[in-house]
């Protein structure tokens, strides 16, 4: 037992679960606003856009890859929601051609990268500035308003079961507990660590490395559309600067929760622990009045002291 | 520099030494990639360095090298001082004995009975754009296969070819009478043949993850029920072959890069008997082992050839080419240029061969 307990220890998720719990005591005990109910929840809210891209995200990492494109994906799968909704009042409808889109990106950025071999952050970053110019030119710079006016779509970002939960946060949960099932039951889960550890090892042992990368593509641009439509309700429009910078905060969120770059390494335990601290940590320093601008250096700081020491613990043993 | 064969680079360095004054060179297994006429010459080359007062510490596994080369020897085991001793005071035995801390009765024991008649792999006019060239043999079930060859006959290349690994440019494969199409190692493990990599580091193990993933690995779809791997399941198989073979580890979770190279092996090992092969191809299969480990892992490759796999071996030792073989094929330069019985091989015949 008292073995098991230090491989826990060793674990670079009770470390952050650590850090963590830390963290909002600090905050409880700084600022009497941060533990109520209504901030939790409003945290919640908003930490859960970045908890679905961030499951996509740690999972194309973990394979071996990267996607910078999302957060252009998560601003311009708004557009066919929004346009859709508006000429024919279905939110269905608006939602899958907002998802068809997400996917045609997922198709193109993982057959590029995992197909024909272009290195992933180049790829992706390429699709960053492609889509955001394609919804600079479509919207002329300017936000579509929503002028169906649905009850449902403004529910989804907005709305909360039982007055309290978001249902943000619960998409976010749901999809979370799947891919966490996923990554450590399903075969495919198990494979894709394998691919992202060494993809000659994975391919020596009779699995196609290509496609496993190509589908975690798929999976990680469907969840970030999945995002951009949360976020589309929020907003109440398709916005065409939304998902600015969304892409940093995820890998952000990523990288803190222990995902390693080079691919193989992490959970998506950590992961949701990556972003719950960082959303966590923007609230409370803003609530300790501390200016954005401090807020992002410390943020900055925070990564890098996390990250750096995991490195090293691990180089220890 | 880097254009230079091996041998002429080591020739670079040793020379580099001198220039500096070294009163010590040390070589760390100089000979791992050279062919016979250079061994003999790097060995000339050591002596006049001797002669001229120059110490030479050779850091070695192999035997028959220390024998011929070494005034005295210092055994090591798991980082420890075992013994220094003049080599005049030692046999073969009873070095081996220091190095492993006990005494090998047969380093090749056989169990198995004679070969069947039936053709399980069968591989005909096999090219590859860069080395393999129009190589054609046999592999029948329960018969230990030996490929020799020197460096960069291409040995490497037609185990990786044969498994899917590699693209080829002609000929067939089949394995059990299915053809390997398409050429991947999906459908090679599909139809039941594996390779157990020279390169255990970059080609064969997941260094970060636990045995129990390790070994596992190739097996995953056999464990799931409904698409979901049944870790108790999964668990009960990894103990089993860990028990069968041996492999010390403290705990299935341990990562795998804290185990010895033999203990590795085994696990790689057990990754594909586990999923059940009907042939399986082994690249130097003791690379990197010590000699304890290196019996066990004959035991087990004899032990595979009796339940009735086909046991492709690619190997550059000579004692372990004549020790396990049932029949032995000879590379050079990309093409099989003998196949001959073990009964009919010696090692002058081989090593002809391995030139021509």
């Amino acid at each position: 037992m008292g073995d098991r307990l230090r491989a826990l220890l060793k674990r670079n998720e009770a470390v952050l679960l650590l850090v963590f719990v830390l963290l909002i005591a600090f905050f409880a005990l700084t600022s009497e606003n941060f533990l109520t109910t209504r901030n939790i929840t409003n945290v919640l809210g908003q930490a859960s856009l970045a908890m679905i891209g961030a499951v996509g995200l740690g999972i194309l990492v973990i394979s071996g890859e990267i996607d910078v494109s999302i957060g252009s994906l998560v601003g311009a799968v708004a557009i066919p929601l929004v346009v859709v909704m508006n000429q024919t009042g279905s939110l269905e409808l608006g939602i899958i051609c907002a998802l068809l889109l997400a996917l045609v990106v997922g198709v193109i950025n993982g057959y590029l990268s995992a197909y024909v071999g272009i290195n992933s952050l180049i790829v992706t970053l390429g699709s960053l500035f492609v889509i955001r110019g394609a919804i600079y030119i479509y919207t002329g710079q300017k936000a579509i308003a929503d002028r169906a006016a649905l009850e449902s779509f403004y529910q989804i970002g907005n709305g909360r079961l039982l007055g309290t939960i978001p249902y943000p946060a619960i998409v976010a949960l749901v999809i979370l507990a799947i891919f966490i099932y996923m990554m450590r039951q399903r075969p495919f889960g198990r494979q894709l660590y394998a691919v992202g550890g060494n993809p000659e090892v994975a391919r020596l042992a009779g699995y196609n490395v290509k496609r496993t990368k190509f589908i975690a593509f798929v999976l990680c641009s469907l969840l970030a559309g999945i995002s951009g439509i949360l976020l589309s309700s929020r907003l109440g429009s398709a916005v065409h600067v939304s998902g600015l910078g969304y892409e940093f905060q995820v890998v952000a969120a990523v990288v803190l929760g222990g995902v390693s770059l080079a691919g193989g390494i992490g959970s998506l335990f950590g992961v949701a622990l990556g972003v719950l601290i960082l959303s966590f940590l923007s609230n409370g320093l803003g609530m300790l009045k501390l200016a954005t601008e401090w807020q992002q250096v410390i943020t900055g700081f925070i990564i890098i002291g996390a990250v750096g020491l995991d490195e090293l613990r691990r180089r220890r043993r | 520099m880097g254009n230079l064969p091996v041998s002429k680079q080591q020739m670079v360095e040793i020379a580099r030494a001198l220039a500096h004054e070294a009163r010590v060179v040390v070589m760390d297994e100089p000979t791992s990639s050279l062919t016979p006429a250079e061994v003999a010459l790097l060995f000339e080359v050591i002596r006049r360095l001797t002669s001229i007062g120059i110490a030479v510490l050779y850091v070695s596994h192999k035997i028959d090298e220390i024998f011929e080369i070494a005034d005295t020897v210092t055994v090591l085991r798991d980082g420890r001082h075992i013994s220094t001793k003049p080599i005049a005071e030692h046999t073969p035995d009873s070095l081996i004995h220091d190095m492993i801390g006990r005494r090998i009765e047969n380093l090749f024991p056989r169990e198995r009975g004679p070969a069947s008649a039936e053709t399980i792999l069968k591989v005909e006019n096999l090219s590859t754009t860069d080395k393999l060239k129009d190589v054609s043999f046999e592999a029948r079930a329960g018969e230990v296969l030996g490929f020799f060859g020197l460096m960069g006959a291409g040995r490497t290349e037609l185990a990786k070819a044969i498994v899917g690994f590699d693209p080829i440019r002609t000929g067939r494969i089949s394995i059990g009478g299915q053809p390997l199409t398409p050429h991947d190692t999906r459908t090679g493990k599909a139809l039941g043949i594996g390779l157990l990599t020279e390169d255990r580091k970059s080609e064969g193990l997941m260094l970060e993850l636990p045995v129990l993933h390790n070994m596992s690995l190739a097996s995953l779809s056999s464990f799931s029920s409904g698409g979901f791997v049944d870790e108790g399941r999964e668990r009960s198989a990894v103990q089993e072959f860990i028990d069968r073979f041996r492999v010390k580890t403290p705990s299935l979770n341990r990562q795998i890069k804290y185990l010895s190279g033999g203990n590795q092996q085994k696990v790689l090992l057990a990754r594909w008997l586990m999923r059940g092969l009907k042939v399986i191809v082994v690249d130097e299969p003791t690379r990197g082992i010590d000699v304890g480990a290196k019996s066990e892992i004959f035991a087990l490759i004899d032990k595979l050839a009796a339940d009735g796999l086909a046991v492709v071996m690619m190997t550059s030792e000579m004692p372990e080419l004549l020790g396990l073989s049932d029949r032995i094929a000879v590379m050079a330069e990309g093409r099989l240029t003998a196949v001959m019985d073990r009964k009919d091989a010696t090692q002058e015949k081989v090593l002809n061969a391995a030139i021509a």
